[in-house]
């Protein structure tokens, strides 16, 4: 971790406009919480699995963690921090712990909020979801940081991952749950409120922990990999 | 004292060639990197500050590559040509913390002294995005500076600079140069880099055109062979005496007056006017027909 390329990173992130879509979709849940809570709602799977889990956590992960280094790589302000002697796994290591704790703020901790309102009763279950959220943003972010170096068009190869693969494979094909972040949340979830089937999780937490694992050592890897033989281009001259 | 050495260096993207075979070693002093846009500096520039590998060839500092290799942050200052910067930040907080990525001991110190350097302390407070080009330009120097490279490297440093700053600038690289420090900076503007520097390396289309002490090129340059136009009180006559003349390979007459080819500029000017004078004739416009750099640079390159 780098003090000062984690400051620079959040005042960057939060003096974007990107910060306002953030905002917006922790309220669309807590807004349904709401509605649940009015209208005597009891299906936790589809107030915090497949809205706050399938949908808010990676679209959350996606902003930020495709924000926190592929914006500044974009519009080259990244050549200040890269022209130091600073070690790129560093970088790639402080920008990614800032990017999971602020997608925890915008996903997991609106994720407590939202089961405590919509279901007071469910304490177990309704934390079981958050801190479940809080481990599946640190993969998807560090997925979502990886992307942003290796490709400019990050956000939009993202958005079909998380459309594509999580939303429509990884839920319908079951063989592929072992390579879905979602999957893996769904199952620390399970594990954590020592849930039944009323968490739909296909693949077992002792899969899911290791795979985690190395998912983020490979992102991460890669990340540090590319960042290393970072090219400066677009200019002719 | 640190020396920049390319050997044998290309780059190309796809079919396309951006820098074709260059050798040349960059030494401690002001070095001007001289092209029109397109040439390849800017290619050139990158891959001295490891910022891209080249297609062919090494890039080295002090023997060791320039690519993938951080630690040679240490040694090198660069100056981006892009104008962004963290614009939320002040200029201090913009170099301290650059003083802090590269671990100084006293951060707040070095910034101070960088700043002041670029004159910049008064302003220092103020946020980036509020800034000039120039003004931004110099934060951006100070942030290169702060670590005291033995290497700067500038890309187009004098872009949206006024006059005095442009003449602050210059006295600045050149008191980096005169303390052992290898400067190189970037320009498609002739006389920045004349002002500027001893040492000159020419770029056209990629290839390197000429290199080395200034005045040599400029020399060159002013005894290539020059197209004038003219305009006088007696035209057929003027023809006929700059043709007996010996600076003069040929001579036009159309409408507009004398298209004259001379054979060197140094001479030919010299000659004109008291050739003008022997023969009673009044000149009444002398110009110089392809004075563009694109035409130096393509003398160069044909030579």
């Amino acid at each position: 971790m780098n003090a000062v390329i984690a400051n620079i990173t959040l005042r960057a992130l939060f003096g974007r406009r990107r910060v306002l879509l953030l905002a917006l979709l922790p309220l669309i849940l807590l807004g349904l919480a709401a509605a649940f809570r009015a209208g005597g709602g009891d299906d936790t799977d589809i107030l915090l699995g497949r809205f706050g889990i399938a949908a808010l956590l990676p679209l959350v992960a996606l902003i930020v963690g495709t924000g926190v280094l592929g914006a500044e790589l974009d519009d080259g302000t990244a050549v200040y921090l890269l022209a130091t002697p600073t070690p790129r796994h560093v970088i790639i290591a402080t920008k990614s712990v800032v990017a999971a704790a602020v997608t925890i703020l915008f996903a997991a901790v609106p994720e407590l909020l939202a089961g405590l309102i919509a279901f007071p009763d469910r304490g177990k279950l309704v934390a079981g979801y958050a801190i479940g959220a809080a481990a599946g943003s640190v993969v998807y972010v560090a997925i979502f940081v990886a992307l942003s170096v290796a490709t400019r068009r990050a956000m939009a190869v993202g958005l079909i991952y998380v459309l594509v693969w999580e939303g429509l494979l990884a839920s319908f094909v079951s063989g592929i749950g072992v390579l879905s972040v979602q999957q893996y949340t769904l199952s620390f979830v399970r594990a954590i409120a020592s849930a039944g089937d009323e968490v739909p999780a296909t693949v077992s937490v002792v899969t899911a922990i290791p795979l985690a694992v190395i998912v983020v050592a490979l992102a991460g890897w890669q990340a540090t990999d590319r960042l290393r033989g970072y090219r400066i281009s677009g200019e002719a001259g | 004292m640190s020396d920049l050495e390319l050997r044998a260096v290309s780059r190309w993207y796809g079919n396309v060639v951006a820098v074709n075979d260059i050798s040349m070693t960059i030494g401690p002093g002001v070095t001007g990197l001289l092209g029109p846009n397109g040439a390849g500096k800017s290619t050139l520039l990158h891959m001295m500050a490891g910022f891209l590998p080249p297609s062919s060839g090494t890039v080295t500092l002090d023997g060791e590559p320039t690519w993938r290799r951080p630690e040679i942050y240490r040694s090198i200052g660069l100056v981006p040509e892009r104008e962004a910067a963290y614009e939320f930040l002040t200029a201090r907080e913009f170099v301290v913390a650059s003083a802090k990525l590269h671990r100084l001991p006293d951060p707040g110190k070095a910034a101070a002294r960088a700043l002041a350097t670029v004159e910049l302390t008064d302003a220092a407070d103020r946020k980036l995005g509020g800034y000039s080009k120039g003004m931004r330009q110099r934060a951006k120097v100070a942030s290169a500076l702060v670590h005291d490279p033995t290497v700067l490297l500038l890309d187009e440093p004098f872009n949206g600079m006024d006059p005095r700053q442009r003449l602050h600038m210059m006295e600045l690289l050149k008191e980096m140069a005169a303390a052992g420090r290898t400067v190189l900076f970037s320009s498609h503007i002739l006389e920045e880099v004349e002002q500027l520097s001893d040492v000159v390396q020419v770029v056209v289309s990629g290839r390197l055109a000429a290199s080395g002490d200034f005045r040599e090129i400029r020399r060159l340059m002013t005894d290539r062979p020059h197209v004038f136009t003219i305009r006088s009180t007696n035209d057929r006559l003027l023809a006929a005496a700059l043709m007996a003349a010996e600076h003069t390979s040929g001579v036009a007459i159309d409408d507009a007056g004398l298209r004259v080819q001379a054979a060197d500029f140094g001479g030919f000017t010299h000659a004109l006017a008291s050739l003008a004078r022997a023969h009673e004739i009044g000149l009444r416009e002398v110009i110089p027909a392809d004075e563009s750099l694109e035409s130096v640079f393509s003398y160069l390159v044909r030579r």
